[in-house]
Parts: C-alpha cells; structure tokens; sequence
C-alpha cells in the first residue's frame, strides 16, 4: 500500500503502491500512512504516480492524512488525470502542494515550489 | 475541418448496452467499475474526460447504495444497466435498500475551503462528484426498489469543468477542440 523510498535529514518520501484508493481501500491507507509518518519530523512526500482512482473515500482519506500531519504539508506528485480530477473539483488542489513529479518536489525548496502550473 | 466532424451525428441511437447483477459490497463494486469502465474505454477510446466523469460517477453512485441504501450490511443486489450514445452515458441502478431521505438525492454544494487545515471536510464529496460530473440525474422509488438514473456527457466535460471553475470566458478560447 504504502512504501517509504527515501528518507534523510528530515525528508520522507512516501509511494502509493495501490492503484485505487475507493471505498474498498481508504482505511487501509489511513493507518499505512499515520504508521508511516509516525516519526516524521520534516517534509513528506507522497508519490501518487501508481494510482489511477480515487473516489470521494479516497479523497477523504488524503484530508485525513493530512490532518494527522498536525499542521506539516502534505506534498502530491504524479498525480494521473482521475485522481487531478477530483483535486480540481473539489479545490483540494489549493490544500496540498502538488509537484508534476518526485524529482521535481526533491529540486524544489519545499511546499512553496509547488502548483506552479 | 475533418470530413468526421460535418458528418451527421446519430443522436441517441444505442452504440452500448449492457447490465449487471452484483452484490453490493466494496470490493465487488470495486471489480465490477473496473470491468465496466474496459468496456466504456474501448468504446470511448478519444474520450477520457467523459469515461474518468462516469469512473468517478459510477463509484458514488455504488458507493451510496452500499453504505446508505443497504446500510453498509455488505449483502443486498444492485443492478446496473449502462446505456451509451454517441454523446452520453446513461447509468441506472436499482436495489431494494432503505429509500432516499426525503424521497430525493441529496443537494451538494461545495463549501468553501477553510483556513484551518483541521477543519477540512473528510467526506461529503460523492453528491457533489455526481452532481457536478452529470448532466441529468433522477432518483425514484417504486414500492421497494430505489431506482436511479444518471447521465454523463462523453464530451465537452472539460469546457463544463471549465464554467464550473467560474474561469473567466476568454479563457475558453484557448479549450483544445
């Protein structure tokens, strides 16, 4: 569900391994993440190039994470057309910051590099 | 212009219909969105905007039937009829689950974003993806089955994301055609 591909000095890049993040799978995801970000104390990456689905439970399950950030952003990249669709609608996309990709979050100086587009 | 385009369109004649039977719980549903939205991507290969619409359309309108019509009980069949013009896809669904509040869908409007991150909503999305994604909707119960019809444009969905969005109309000069 959820892998952790890099961590440094305060950096976590997480990536979403789930192509669907719906119903079936929202509170999974809930708990991978609070697990994986439990002693996070910097930025947090989320890769979600493999996911080409999420619903309204999904949606929810992203605020969720967030909100367990305590404040931190929670920075999106690789987002595929169905999930940047349910972004847009519900202005969410104006919540998190969101990178076209990893290596473009890593180049940034932060959550204030992203939305550019 | 394409000789395509001046050709006469044959509005409203079946091109696709199928139904299907499943048990509504969410991994079946999950399957079953993923078989139907093959069929719709074969048919509708040029129009992605229009097949992701009725993705997301599809999965609120399953999703509400599992956890409110059928009260999350994971038991209880759901029909799902697709219907597909050359324009539009039509969604009916029927089960016999607890009808709709008010005899009606839910309205859904869109708060506005709160400052505070800890007071963002975490659900409440499904009616207003339905809503916004559709062109028509219809909600009915007839003695114990909730029977409901949705409609999702195969095109045009990005200029009416577009007019939602309340982007100034110049900006729809530069839509790709």
């Amino acid at each position: 569900m959820l892998q952790i591909t890099q961590t440094t000095d305060g950096l976590l890049v997480l990536t979403l391994t789930a192509n669907r993040i719906d119903a079936a799978s929202a509170i999974h995801f809930k708990d991978s993440f609070r697990e994986a970000t439990a002693d996070t104390s910097g930025r947090v990456i989320m890769d979600l190039s493999a996911v080409t689905f999420m619903d309204s439970s999904g949606l929810g399950a992203m605020v969720a994470a967030l909100k367990s950030l305590q404040g931190k952003s929670l920075e999106l990249c690789g987002l595929t057309a169905a999930v940047d669709k349910v972004f847009r609608l519900t202005r969410m996309n104006k919540v998190f910051p969101i990178h076209p990709t990893v290596e473009q979050a890593l180049a940034s100086d932060g959550p204030e590099g992203a939305n550019a587009a | 212009m394409s000789n395509l385009a001046t050709q006469p369109r044959s509005l409203g004649a079946p091109r696709l219909h199928f139904e299907e039977v499943i048990n509504a719980d969410p991994i079946t549903v999950r399957e079953t969105i993923l078989q139907i939205m093959e069929r719709l991507q074969h048919e509708f290969p040029s129009q992605s905007e229009g097949v992701i619409s009725t993705e997301i359309v599809l999965a609120e309108v399953l999703n509400n039937i599992s956890e409110h019509s059928y009260q999350a009980s994971n038991l209880g069949d759901v029909t799902i009829s697709v219907l597909c013009t050359d324009d539009m896809i039509s969604i009916e669904t029927r089960d016999f689950g607890v009808p709709m509040p008010g005899l009606s869908p839910p309205d859904s409007e869109l708060e506005e974003i709160p400052m505070d991150v800890e007071d963002l909503p975490e659900g409440g999305f499904g009616w207003f993806f339905i809503r916004s994604l559709s062109s028509h909707l219809e909600y009915r119960r007839t003695g114990t089955q909730n029977i409901f019809c949705v409609q999702i444009p195969t095109a045009s969905a990005e200029q009416s994301d577009l007019a939602r969005a309340n982007l100034p109309i110049a900006d729809a000069h530069f839509l790709p055609h």
